[in-house]
Order: C-alpha cells, then sequence, then structure tokens
C-alpha cells in the first residue's frame, strides 16, 4: 500500500517543521549550533522539493528563474563583512517581508471572485503587516549602512501623523473587507500601510536599532505566519510563529538592556529625551596615562576584563 | 500543499469554483490558531534557552527559515493562473530564496568563527 | 584585540570579555565580532555572568563603549539612563577607558566613570592605543 503523493508532501512539510525546531535548540550552545545550520537546511531543501511535486504546480519556468535570481542576490548577501551584518539582517526582514506580502497580494487577485470577508480580512491584516515591515527595515537598513542619517529625525506632532496614516490604512482594509471586489483599494491600502513602515522607523535612532531590528524580525515572523493562515498552511504558521517568537524575545532583551518600554522606543525618539541633561558642568579632574603605564599595570595585574563597545569594533 | 490537509472543498485550491461565502470562522482557521499557539509556546522555550553568544546567529537562522514562504510562492507561480499571480509569485519565490541562501551561509560563517579556547593551562 | 589578548594570556593573566546586550548594533553583535577577531568564545561573558566577577577584578578595560558602563545608570535617579543595567566596571580594582576625547557618548551623557580616582584614561585612537599597548608588553620584562 503506498502513501498519496498529497500526503508525502504533508510528511516532508512535518519532517521540516520538526527539523527547524531542531535547529534552534542546537543553537542554545555553540558547539552545537552548526548542527543547527544544517538541520535547517535539510528541512529547507526538503520542504522545497516537497513542494515542487506538488500536483498543482504546472509551470516551471519562472520558478526556475526565480530561483537563480534569489540564489544570484543572497550569496553576495551571504558573504558581507561581519560589521555589516546588522544591515544586511535588516535587508534579509525587508525581502521577507515583501515575499510574505506579495504572496498575499497574489492570493488576493488570484482568489477574487470567490473571497469571503473572513480571508479578505485575513489577507488585508498580513499584506499590512508584511508592507510596512518591508519599508521599516529598508529604512533601518539604510541607517545602518549610514546611507540615511543616524539621528533620529523628529518633528512635531509625528506621532499623531503616523497615527493617522495606520488609521487610514487599517481604514481601507475595512473598507475592502465590506467590499472585496474592489480591486482599486488594494493597491492603496498597499501605499498606505509601506508609507506607515517608513514613517514608523524614521525617527528611531541609532542607538535603538537593536531593539527595532528585533522588533522587525518578529514582524516578518508575524506576516510569515498570517499568510499560513491565509494559506491553510501548518509549516508557514509554524516557521512564522517560530520567527515572530525569536524577535520578540529578543526584542524584549533589548529594551530591558536599555531599561526602555516598547512604546518608549517606537515613539519616543531617543537623543530627544537627554536634551535638558547637561546642568552641571563641575570641572573634575581626569587621570590619564600613557599606553606604558596601562601595559605595565595590565601586566601584572591577574585578571582583566575587556569591555568592548562598538567603537572597538570598527577598529 | 494547503488542498490536501483535511480536504476542506470551500478552501480547494483546485475547485475554484465550488466554495460559497461562509461568513462564519472557518474551521480551518481555528486548527491553525492551535498551530499557531503551540509552534509560539516551543519557539518561545526553546529560543529562551539559546545562548546570549549566538543570538546574532539566531536571527540570521530565523530568518532563513522564515524563507520557507518560497514554498507559498512556488505554489502560486507555479499554478499559473493569472499572469500577475504567476509573477507576484515569481517575485516572491526570489526574494524568499535570497533569505534562504544568504541567512543559511552567513549564520553557518558566524557560527564557523565560534572557537573554544585551546586546552591548554588553567 | 587578538594580539591584546594573546600578549596578555601568555603573561598568565586571565582575560575575559564582559558584553553587554546592546554592545554592538543589533543582539549578540559583538560576540560574532569578538568571534571573529580569533577569542574563543568560553572568555565572551554575558552581562549577568560577568558582572559579579568585576570586584575580584584587577583591572577593568574599556574600549569603545560608553553609556553602557555608565554608573550614573545605578546611581543617579536624574540621569536620563538611570534603572538600566550596565557592566559594573567601576567595582574593578582599577579601571582604564580608551577613547578618543572627553566628549560624551552617543547619547550625550556625562559619565562619572571618567572622574573616578582608580580610572585611568588613555586618550587615543583605540585600534592605535591597543597597539601601542600590545609593544609595551613584548618589549618590557
Amino acid at each position: 500500500m503506498s502513501l498519496p503523493s498529497d500526503q508525502l508532501i504533508q510528511i516532508a512539510y512535518i519532517a521540516a517543521i520538526a527539523l527547524f525546531i531542531l535547529a534552534l535548540k542546537w543553537l542554545s550552545s555553540p558547539a552545537t549550533a552548526r548542527h543547527g545550520v544544517l538541520a535547517g537546511e535539510v528541512g529547507a531543501v526538503l520542504a522545497v522539493a516537497a513542494t515542487l511535486t506538488e500536483s498543482g504546480v504546472i509551470e516551471y519556468r519562472w520558478i526556475a528563474v526565480a530561483l537563480a535570481v534569489g540564489a544570484a542576490i543572497g550569496v553576495p548577501l551571504g558573504l558581507v563583512h561581519m560589521t555589516a551584518v546588522p544591515q544586511r539582517t535588516a535587508l534579509s526582514h525587508a525581502f521577507g517581508a515583501l515575499a510574505a506580502a506579495l504572496v498575499g497580494g497574489a492570493e488576493y487577485y488570484a482568489r477574487l471572485p470567490h473571497l469571503t470577508r473572513f480571508e479578505m480580512g485575513e489577507i488585508s491584516l498580513e499584506v499590512i503587516i508584511g508592507s510596512l515591515t518591508l519599508t521599516g527595515s529598508l529604512i533601518a537598513a539604510g541607517k545602518l549602512q549610514e546611507i540615511l542619517p543616524q539621528r533620529p529625525i523628529t518633528y512635531r506632532g509625528q506621532n499623531l501623523v503616523s497615527l493617522l496614516v495606520l488609521v487610514a490604512a487599517v481604514a481601507v482594509a475595512v473598507a475592502l473587507v465590506i467590499r472585496p471586489e474592489q480591486t482599486r483599494l488594494f493597491p492603496v491600502m498597499v501605499m498606505v500601510a509601506l508609507l506607515f513602515g517608513a514613517l514608523l522607523v524614521t525617527p528611531i535612532g541609532g542607538a535603538d536599532m537593536p531593539t527595532v531590528i528585533s522588533l522587525l524580525n518578529s514582524y516578518t515572523g508575524l506576516s510569515a505566519a498570517l499568510l499560513g493562515f491565509v494559506l491553510n498552511s501548518k509549516v508557514l504558521v509554524v516557521a512564522g510563529a517560530l520567527d515572530g517568537s525569536s524577535g520578540f524575545i529578543l526584542s524584549v532583551i533589548m529594551c530591558k538592556a536599555m531599561n526602555r518600554s516598547f512604546s518608549n522606543v517606537m515613539f519616543g525618539a531617543f537623543g530627544q529625551v537627554q536634551a535638558a541633561a547637561p546642568g552641571t558642568k563641575e570641572e573634575r579632574t581626569v587621570r590619564s596615562a600613557s599606553a606604558e603605564e596601562a601595559a605595565a599595570i595590565l601586566a601584572s595585574a591577574n585578571t582583566v576584563i575587556i569591555a568592548p563597545g562598538y567603537g572597538m569594533a570598527v577598529a | 500543499m494547503w488542498s490536501p490537509e483535511g480536504g476542506h472543498k470551500a478552501r480547494s485550491y483546485f475547485a475554484p469554483d465550488e466554495p460559497v461565502k461562509e461568513e462564519h470562522v472557518p474551521s480551518d482557521f481555528i486548527s491553525n490558531l492551535y498551530v499557531f499557539v503551540l509552534a509560539a509556546f516551543v519557539g518561545f522555550e526553546v529560543i529562551r534557552r539559546v545562548s546570549p553568544l549566538l543570538h546574532t546567529p539566531l536571527m540570521s537562522l530565523t530568518n532563513a527559515l522564515d524563507a520557507i514562504v518560497v514554498v507559498a510562492g512556488i505554489i502560486i507561480a507555479g499554478r499559473h493562473e493569472t499572469v500577475i499571480s504567476t509573477v507576484l509569485g515569481a517575485a516572491a519565490v526570489a526574494a524568499a530564496f535570497s533569505n534562504m541562501v544568504g541567512g543559511f551561509l552567513i549564520t553557518d560563517r558566524m557560527l564557523r568563527m565560534f572557537k573554544r579556547s585551546k586546552p591548554k593551562q588553567r | 584585540m587578538l594580539e591584546l589578548y594573546d600578549a596578555l594570556s601568555k603573561k598568565g593573566v586571565e582575560v575575559k570579555f564582559g558584553i553587554h546586550p546592546v554592545a554592538g548594533r543589533m543582539p549578540g553583535h559583538m560576540n560574532v565580532l569578538l568571534a571573529e577577531a580569533d577569542i574563543p568564545y568560553d572568555k565572551l561573558l554575558d552581562m549577568d555572568a560577568v558582572n559579579p566577577e568585576f570586584p575580584q577584578a584587577d583591572v577593568a578595560l574599556v574600549i569603545g563603549a560608553n553609556d553602557v558602563t555608565n554608573p550614573a545608570a545605578r546611581s543617579d535617579p536624574s540621569s536620563p539612563i538611570y534603572g538600566m543595567p550596565i557592566l559594573d566596571v567601576d567595582k574593578a580594582r582599577t579601571v582604564m577607558v580608551i577613547k578618543r576625547s572627553m566628549s560624551p557618548g552617543f547619547a550625550g551623557i556625562d559619565n562619572p566613570l571618567y572622574y573616578l580616582d582608580r580610572t585611568m584614561m588613555l586618550f587615543g585612537d583605540a585600534k592605535v592605543f591597543v597597539g601601542d599597548i600590545v609593544r609595551e608588553l613584548g618589549a618590557g620584562h
């Protein structure tokens, strides 16, 4: 007795999910971490191979071209210098969100005449989160690459403007849920969400980038999970949930490390707060020393703890 | 990939003419929600144990795993239904696959650099 | 960096690294950079692990870090960073800070650490200064 191929594909997906979870588990120690990468790779290959045998897939040329293009972009991005890893990560959040938003859009157009309101709601939410993560991540990458100014860019009433843009995006989404056949509204919703993503990250300063990257990580995961809901695909739901919770945990750690709350990072641009700080500027004495003296003390020490900052990393 | 699951005709891709407008919450949604909540908890517990040493590789690895969105793009582009869905699907495949390739590559490069100190004094 | 680590280790000095969670530009970035510099990962300690060790340390060497070592975060409720967890470098017997100048860091906050009696300020470019120290360590003794 043999299984129908559809069920084999499902089994491949389940194996992929198990491998993904193992991959993350092995990442708990540097000694086993590389097995984790291997497990992830095997899982991904398994899932992609299974999908290619899916009976609904009849046209391979586009897929082949797209895979080649993806590899051509991905390989150089995988070989960047280690100091550029944050930019690369932000960029890959952008790609992940882009992919999720594109699939959401394709689903909308493909299913259009038969779309239920519930499905429309799922798609709208997914596309909004994907779109705002896309532009938000691009801005973050620009700031990290120092194409855009690192300093927070702020203006009066910006939180109000951002909020209004978000409300507008939600309003368009609600209109679409009521009347899914209003195809003209769909691009409008995407544009407004893109705008919101840009507005959200532009005011955030360079010092808060670790938090922002983590948060965008979490959004990327969320958009993938929502896509899983839209497509009724458990493998996407699980991968998205894993990515989302990872991003969420990291954001919480980063916020704690800076003693700030989410809302503080998102809505109170750093840099402004301290403007009032100077005040007491008394002259105090500072002891300075030469390399020679420093070397002598270091040489006679038993234990030395080095506290490095980004300034050292560039050196 | 989605149609075989549970065989919900209303959501089946390959019988797109059948579905009727259903206004109640579909049962697929509930089962997906189960999966989501359980996966989020598993993810939370597993990832909490990841050493802070490896938070950067963690992020690049989850990025690569998240690139599994590529399978959705493959199905949509591969079904070749309308021009627009094929183009959007193919673009999604390219974007997601770049993450998959790049993410695994850089994660492995980073992890290769983490070395234990040579067994010596102490 | 590795040269400093090697030069000190050769002299029997135990060298560890204390890594603040937000050091670098994304979570865990500093660890990757140090691993790239061939520092063994068992010498990289996160903040919770390293803080109890500062009181026993002879020297805390701060390189290119500022706000995350600022004791005002512990003691001064009026400081904008009050309450932020920091590396307790000020509890070490001697503190050395390599820094380009006295100018405040990114967040523009004055750091009382620099005025402590047991703090030595080492002004200069981090890379050059570390190079100088390594040369001195190699030359002397």
